[in-house]
């Protein structure tokens, strides 16, 4: 029944979960000014997203990479908690960081002060999904019901896999040689054969293990942005 | 009223609110960050089954490490590739499927990892592609293909000798580029060694070249005498040259029978026993007084008492060497 998942209007989850005691930073506190300036996409103005820049690196260029770095570490930690709308709650978490910066906030390491920010964010997400009455369960297990892998692999999605395959085709050609090569020799064989290989490739390397695996991480990173951009494209053609 | 059905579960709540109230993320410095992570924690952490506390720690670490954080991506890789394979257990499977699946961009990546270990050849274990075919096939289809099975087997020995060839072969070219890999690193290291030595030559020289700068700064007493070629006074006393004390250079000026007929000379000169004492690769002469003679100047340091000869060459327009004269003279050192 309808009733039964929806909160009535009176109930205050805040009472329930003593919310009022622990207030979040920055929630509910806008300004005049703020609702007067004209704001960026992500809801930053240039002038408070230049200063949080400053406040990551005096080098702009580094900020920029530590901004990146910070964002993708938030999406990843919404990505795991199986959030919707990854994206949004992180953005959500710079602009929030970036209002305690303006406000004086001293940020020593932007990185772990972005991570505790949120944790404020996610308290704030479970708490409008509690208001709107979603069990957690439903942004978690029930959107995906267990599938057998093995299935999954006749039936992935046939067409757009077939995509995928060609697009990564093309990917794998543009890779340097040498990233391709050790691509292709990061990926031979299965369970405790692989294990040896890639100890074997590491030693060849003179890397540590560790260090292949990261190596192997990142030219599939690589590969999967690439991958991305081609399905994209052969969508747009055939739009 | 309190609803009947599960909302947001509270547990999820009051475990941020204590880490709000300890204040951890904010104090912890970057260093203390600096510790292990082993590869069955992230897994744990990725499925979802660490409890709340250690999850936390696990996220600290990798916000303030990006080596961490790419670390764990990279266990990431490795997880997503085990469930396409199917080489995960029946827990951790459903577990991944429950928790790491409800994201859209992880299916995506799932998707991904399906993709790149197709496209990327690996060996098939043929018992088990075998035993996949006969299973989806009708029993009379079943039967051929058993009969196929058995002639496969059969014939299967002389397979397995190309096999171990083979097996042989790639190992045997895998020695092979390790070894080239090997003389290549020599290489290198051979050509940093040449590097060092060229260095060590610039060097000398430029320290050879400030000190025959500092020389020539210096005023030298220089004794002056002209020779003729094949001229000696007599046979018993050649051309005489007495040399003073503290002379410390001797200009010879060679005469030539023939006038202007050479761009420029090379000399060289042997002592008393015959020894080379100066090639004449290092000696260019230009000609003096309008091409009638050559003038060489020599340290006396280069001299003991005895008979020199001095042999000239011409160096003519072709840039040939030709033999212009010998000149015979004598050292006597006061």
């Amino acid at each position: 029944m309808a009733d039964d998942i929806i909160h009535s209007e009176d109930e205050t989850p805040q009472d329930d979960m003593n919310y009022s005691e622990d207030k979040i930073p920055g929630e509910d506190e806008t300004t005049s000014e703020e609702e007067t300036t004209p704001k960026r996409k992500n809801g930053l103005t240039k002038e408070t997203f230049d200063l949080l820049l400053s406040t990551l690196n005096p080098d702009r260029e580094r900020a920029g990479e530590e901004y990146e770095k910070i964002r993708r570490k938030l999406i990843y930690f919404f990505e795991l908690r199986g959030c919707s709308q990854v994206y949004e709650l992180a953005d959500k978490t710079i602009d929030r960081m970036t209002k305690k910066i303006i406000e004086g906030e001293k940020v020593e390491y932007p990185q772990t002060y972005a991570l505790s920010i949120a944790g404020y964010i996610y308290k704030e997400y479970l708490k409008e999904l509690k208001n709107i009455g979603i069990p957690i369960e439903d942004i978690l297990a029930s959107r995906n019901p267990p599938r057998d892998p093995r299935e999954l692999e006749q039936t992935p999605d046939p067409p757009k896999q077939k995509e995928r395959i060609e697009c990564l085709g093309q990917c794998l050609k543009r890779l340097p040689n040498e990233n391709r090569e050790l691509i292709l020799q990061y990926y031979q064989g299965e369970k405790s054969d692989k294990i040896k290989k890639r100890k074997k490739l590491a030693q060849m390397m003179g890397v540590t293990l560790n260090t292949l695996r990261i190596r192997a991480h990142r030219i599939r990173e690589e590969l999967e942005k690439c991958v991305t951009n081609c399905l994209r494209q052969f969508n747009n053609k055939l739009e | 009223m309190r609803n009947a059905l599960p909302i947001v579960s509270d547990s999820l709540i009051t475990n941020w609110n204590r880490l709000d109230s300890s204040n951890t993320y904010m104090v912890r410095s970057k260093d203390s960050s600096r510790e292990k992570v082993d590869d069955k924690k992230v897994i744990q952490y990725l499925l979802g089954q660490l409890p709340e506390e250690e999850r936390s720690r696990l996220e600290e670490m990798f916000f303030s490490d990006d080596e961490l954080f790419e670390q764990l991506l990279a266990i990431e890789d490795d997880l997503i590739d085990d469930y396409v394979r199917n080489e995960l257990s029946r827990k951790q499977r459903k577990q991944f499927e429950l928790y790491f699946l409800s994201s859209p961009q992880r299916r995506e990546r799932v998707e991904f990892a399906r993709a790149l270990l197709q496209t990327i050849p690996r060996p098939v274990s043929p018992r088990q592609s075998l035993l996949g075919s006969l299973r989806a096939q009708s029993p009379a289809l079943r039967f051929s293909l058993a009969t196929l099975i058995v002639l496969v087997i059969g014939g299967g020995s002389l397979l397995v000798i190309d096999a171990l060839r083979l097996r042989s072969r790639i190992a045997r070219i895998e020695a092979e580029r390790i070894e080239l890999q090997r003389q290549i690193s020599q290489q290198s290291a051979h050509n940093t060694d040449l590097n060092a030595q060229l260095q060590r030559e610039r060097y000398l020289r430029q320290m050879l070249e400030q000190e025959i700068a500092r020389l020539q700064q210096l005023q030298p007493t220089i004794i002056s005498f002209a020779l003729l070629p094949g001229m000696t006074r007599d046979i018993d006393d050649p051309n005489r040259i007495t040399i003073p004390p503290g002379a410390q250079q001797l200009r010879l000026r060679l005469l030539l029978e023939r006038i202007g007929q050479y761009n420029g000379f090379r000399a060289e000169l042997r002592g008393p026993e015959g020894e080379q004492i100066m090639s004449p690769n290092l000696s260019r002469i230009r000609p003096g007084d309008s091409g009638k003679a050559a003038v060489l100047s020599l340290p006396i340091s280069l001299f003991n008492n005895g008979s020199y000869k001095l042999t000239l060459k011409g160096i003519t327009s072709s840039g040939d060497l030709d033999a212009v004269g010998d000149y015979y003279f004598t050292i006597a050192k006061q």
